[in-house]
């Protein structure tokens, strides 16, 4: 019999084991445990779960299938490979097959169960998938990550199974290995992106802007197991008891096929090797290093970057020209920060090669290029530099943010060009005052396009033939950030300010049903009006506002620049009916967390907290629908609302009796207390603020008061708005204000 | 009974513990909710043992046990009394979750508080659920996987209270409409008669497969 029959065979033999079909059958059903009591997606809302629509309907079944497919595969591959000595049948079988290859072909048969499992998966749940996730589905990220998060975690399962029951030769042993091997993947090396074979680190999943970075570094998790678990494979196949003969004596009749072991060292090296030249975080250190390297001597007049990404393979190359002025007139150095990920192939100063020194001292995801500038007056400085930009080890469980793909591009400061440290003054903490010129050309897919934060521009230069768009970027600061994306432009003016709003095309049906510029229009009219421009208008007037990848995280704004992330505009997140009525309320009420929220930010003492943005959030929107629709519209949509949840609310079992909250274990009452925190911050509050407008006199003076604390001085050190100076604003206590 | 356990402390842990309709989690009202919610899965653990007494394996010893002198309606009725048997040590295991978890949390002890919600909620719908299951696998044995779906439907769709078999309506709203937080377990009278009716009709059915044919049974 040749092995490929005896595969045949087996592999028969085992698609009609009942034990076989229910391992199927649980692996095809494990997915929908990621629809309800697995979810290890990060929630974006702090008082109920909610995540991307990517991350609810694919994210997390995959996961979840990961789980249990690995749990159950785990046990069919042991069981298998006991059956025969479990029987008392191995006396016969090792006289017609040698162990070896028997061991060899069933775990390879279970290996091809597996595969035909997770393809049943995949066409199983592919109509539900592609149905709620609407326009933001991709087939492609659909296969990716079914074939990625949990094929391969099944696969490890077999391989790690089958490698412990071939050394221990017990299936009691064997299992209890598997279940410590699973458990810390789930616990202690779950922050480990690398270690965590069954759970991969993924904590969102962007839907409108590419998830091209964290499939790679998952990608690269897997290259580091399959290396590793192949090793410990083939250490184990050595193992495999033949002629009777116990562990030790077996293996010295097994290494004789020198080629395995050959194999395991090679193995083994590239697994330490993957693991160790990891490229996708840096090496930061917890203390600081850097010392202030402003001077006066060195002047940095303006910055060409010649900018080369390579879409295809995740990595960014430029090359930045310097024009800076020596005034010492002797050779001097200058320091350079410049992203941990990238290597300077190069430095000329006026055409000569120079000194330079990578320091490799990563701090806060950065690091130190030291150049020696020559005597000259005016120097012109070439660093041809390029690699995959690292991300901060500190975010090593919620990595994705540099992304360099064809639906999305982001790279900011040092991660485009080196920032020459000189002209940063510490005392200052901002650029030296000096008129500066930043430009760059830059080739992109043609569906993209850049949008600098900020007052930069961007500007389309050429439309190439290969598919391709080249842009020139200028900005007055030595520094650029960098979106790009499949934009779409809406431009509103309104309130004397030219707003540019940029969206992803995957989201305009979404935008266009929540009548996104008009909202604009009428929140910044509204806003403007009541409380006072935004801060981070530009000197022209010009604000831009652009939705940006779910990995940034939340949103910043200054200089004429706010970025929103994509959560911001979730599906899900619209038809909240606690934050507008309707789609387009819903979307007035994200724009106005520009004013609270972003422009004035918030602190509060936990996250149960009835103190938030979304109170004077909630409410504003109530007072602009209140001027749009008329007193009755608003009074049935909201204030009614309010007061129902609040009753609610009072009639809650643990509001009426706290002793009991306290009774229960803290992730029990943490639970409690985000389910009510909900109401709280959205109902509560709201109620609340409109209570203490009648207290001060009426919607003028309240508006008065607000637009007091909005457009008033802050304290840089402490620039959050808490309840009390809101109370203090209005002359009230808390006792004014209670409602029960 | 693992998954019994499981789906036992899903529910306390996510639901119940936050109390339902503004009452304690361990208020009647709470813990026939808790019931309720488990019911479904119970049920087709109950049907799935009906299932078994209607196999090709029974079918084929079954020739053997007509042709004994034991009454063939007894050795259904005790088959019948083994399936009832089972359903209710699962319907306990999962109470015994559930007071376990509100005598440790909450030191409760007036476990009798839950004897009236519990057998209105276990009662008629094993009854009439096992009456349905038995007459669906004697006309045709796939029957009985249209009356677990049947169950699913039942406890996943809003019915009026007197309707409502499974009761997770009636436990989870009932209370918001009375007058009073906290209200005393109180069985309005429609559903008392919608109950009754359930478990007369269980009966009957259960009685009719008990006894299939006279005529037959005699010969």
């Amino acid at each position: 019999m040749t092995s490929l029959s005896i595969f045949r065979v087996e592999l028969f033999r085992l698609l009609k084991d009942k034990i076989t079909l229910y391992v199927m059958a649980i692996t095809v059903l494990a997915p929908l445990a990621g629809f309800t009591v697995y979810r290890p997606l990060f929630s974006i809302s702090r008082t109920t779960y909610l995540t991307s629509t990517l991350g609810t309907y694919l994210a997390n079944p995959a996961l979840a299938g990961a789980i249990g497919g690995a749990a159950v595969f785990s046990l069919l591959v042991i069981i298998e490979l006991d059956k025969v000595h479990r029987t008392g049948t191995a006396v016969l079988t090792d006289t017609i097959i040698s162990p070896l290859l028997a061991n060899i072909v069933r775990v390879i048969a279970v290996i091809t169960i597996a595969i035909i499992a997770q393809i049943i998966t995949i066409i199983l749940y592919l109509p539900y998938t592609s149905i709620k996730s609407g326009s933001v589905f991709d087939i492609q990220l659909y296969m990716a990550l079914y074939l990625i998060f949990m094929l391969p975690a099944i696969i490890f399962s077999i391989l790690f199974s089958a490698s412990a029951y071939q050394i221990t030769y017990r299936v009691d042993l064997s299992i209890c290995i598997f279940i410590a091997f699973l458990v810390l993947s789930l616990t202690l090396w779950k922050e480990k992106y690398l270690l965590c074979w069954v759970n991969p680190a993924v904590w969102i999943l962007s839907d409108d802007f590419g998830n091209t970075r964290l499939i790679r570094t998952v990608l690269y998790n897997r290259l580091f197991w399959c290396l590793l678990l192949l090793s410990l494979y083939l250490i184990s196949y050595l193992c495999i008891r033949i002629y009777k003969k116990n562990i030790l004596g077996s293996i010295k009749i097994n290494i004789k096929k020198f080629y395995i072991p050959i194999m395991i060292v090679l193995l083994f090296s590239a697994g330490c090797y993957s693991y160790y030249a990891q490229p996708f975080l840096d090496h930061s250190l917890a203390v600081p290093l850097y010392k202030d390297n402003f001077t006066d001597e060195l002047v940095c007049k303006s910055i060409y970057v010649e900018a080369m990404p390579d879409i295809k393979r995740g990595r960014y190359y430029a090359k930045t020209t310097f024009n800076i002025d020596n005034l010492t007139g002797t050779e001097k150095e200058a320091m350079f920060k410049i992203n941990p990920g990238y290597k300077i192939n190069s430095v000329t100063a006026n055409g000569k090669p120079v000194y330079f020194e990578d320091k490799e001292n990563d701090e806060e995801n950065a690091k130190e290029i030291m150049v020696l500038l020559p005597e000259d007056k005016e120097i012109e400085l070439v660093m041809a530099f390029g690699g995959i930009p690292r991300e901060w080890n500190i975010l090593e469980s919620g990595q994705g943010l540099l992304e360099i793909g064809n639906n999305y591009l982001y790279l900011a400061n040092e991660e485009f060009s080196p920032e020459p440290l000189f002209c940063l003054s510490s005392e200052l903490y901002s650029y030296a005052e000096q008129p500066f010129e930043l430009t760059a050309d830059i080739t992109l897919p043609k569906k993209l396009t850049p949008v600098l934060f900020g007052k930069g521009t961007s500007k389309l230069i050429r439309e190439n033939m290969d598919g391709t768009n080249s842009w020139k970027l200028s900005n007055d600061r030595c520094l650029i950030i960098v979106y790009a994306a499949d934009f779409i432009t809406q431009k509103v003016n309104t309130a004397g300010v030219n707003i540019e709003f940029y969206y992803s095309a995957k989201h305009k049906k979404i935008m266009e049903k929540a009548q996104v510029g008009k909202t604009l229009k009428q929140v910044f009219d509204y806003c403007s009006e009541h409380y006072g421009p935004l801060y981070c208008y530009s000197d022209d007037n010009k604000l831009k506002l652009i939705q940006v990848s779910a990995y940034q995280g939340g949103g910043y704004a200054g200089g004429g620049s706010s970025i929103m992330d994509e959560n911001c505009f979730n599906e899900r997140s619209l038809n909240d009916s606690l934050k507008g009525a309707g789609g387009s309320e819903v979307m007035a009420h994200e724009i106005i967390h520009q004013w609270w929220g972003l422009g004035y930010m918030f602190n509060s003492e936990n996250l149960a907290d009835e103190w938030s943005s979304e109170g004077l959030t909630v409410y504003t929107t109530y007072r602009l629908m209140k001027e749009l629709y008329g007193d009755e519209y608003a009074k049935a949509n909201y204030v009614d609302m309010w007061e129902e949840e609040v009753d609610n609310y009072f009639n809650n079992f643990y509001i009426r009796h706290p002793e009991y909250l306290k009774c229960l274990p803290k992730k029990y009452q943490d639970k409690v207390n985000m389910d009510l925190a909900r109401v709280r911050q959205y109902c509560l509050m709201p109620l609340k603020i409109l209570e203490a407008e009648k207290l001060v006199g009426g919607e003028e003076e309240m508006d008065e008061i607000l637009s007091k604390i909005f457009t008033g001085e802050r304290n840089p050190e402490y620039p959050y708005l808490d309840y009390k100076e809101f109370l203090n604003a209005c002359g009230l206590s808390e006792e004014d204000l209670n409602l029960e | 009974m693992l998954i019994v356990t499981f789906i036992s402390w899903q529910t306390l842990t996510n639901e119940v513990i936050l109390g339902i309709a503004n009452t304690a989690p361990f208020s009647p009202w709470s813990v026939g909710y808790f019931m309720s919610r488990c019911m479904p899965f119970l049920l087709t653990g109950l049907l799935f043992i009906v299932h078994s007494f209607f196999s090709k394996k029974e079918q084929l010893v079954g020739k053997l046990t007509k042709a004994t002198s034991a009454e063939q309606s007894k050795y259904m009725a005790i088959h019948y009394g083994a399936a009832t048997a089972a359903y209710l040590l699962l319907c306990f295991w999962s109470i015994m979750i559930a007071s376990v978890y509100c005598g440790l949390i909450f030191n409760f002890n007036r476990f009798q508080e839950f004897l009236l919600p519990l057998i209105i909620t276990i009662i008629p719908a094993m009854l009439f659920f096992m009456g349905i299951g038995i007459t669906a696998e004697s006309i045709k044995s796939s029957l009985i996987f249209l009356v677990i779906a049947g169950i699913i439907v039942a406890a996943l769709l809003p019915m009026p209270y007197p309707f409502d078999i499974i009761g997770t309506q009636f436990f989870a709203k009932y209370p918001l409409e009375l007058e009073n937080l906290d209200p005393k377990f109180y069985l309005p009278m429609s559903v008392i008669l919608g109950k009754s009716i359930y478990s007369i009709i269980g009966i009957l059915l259960i009685i009719k497969g008990v006894y299939p044919n006279r005529k037959q049974a005699k010969m």
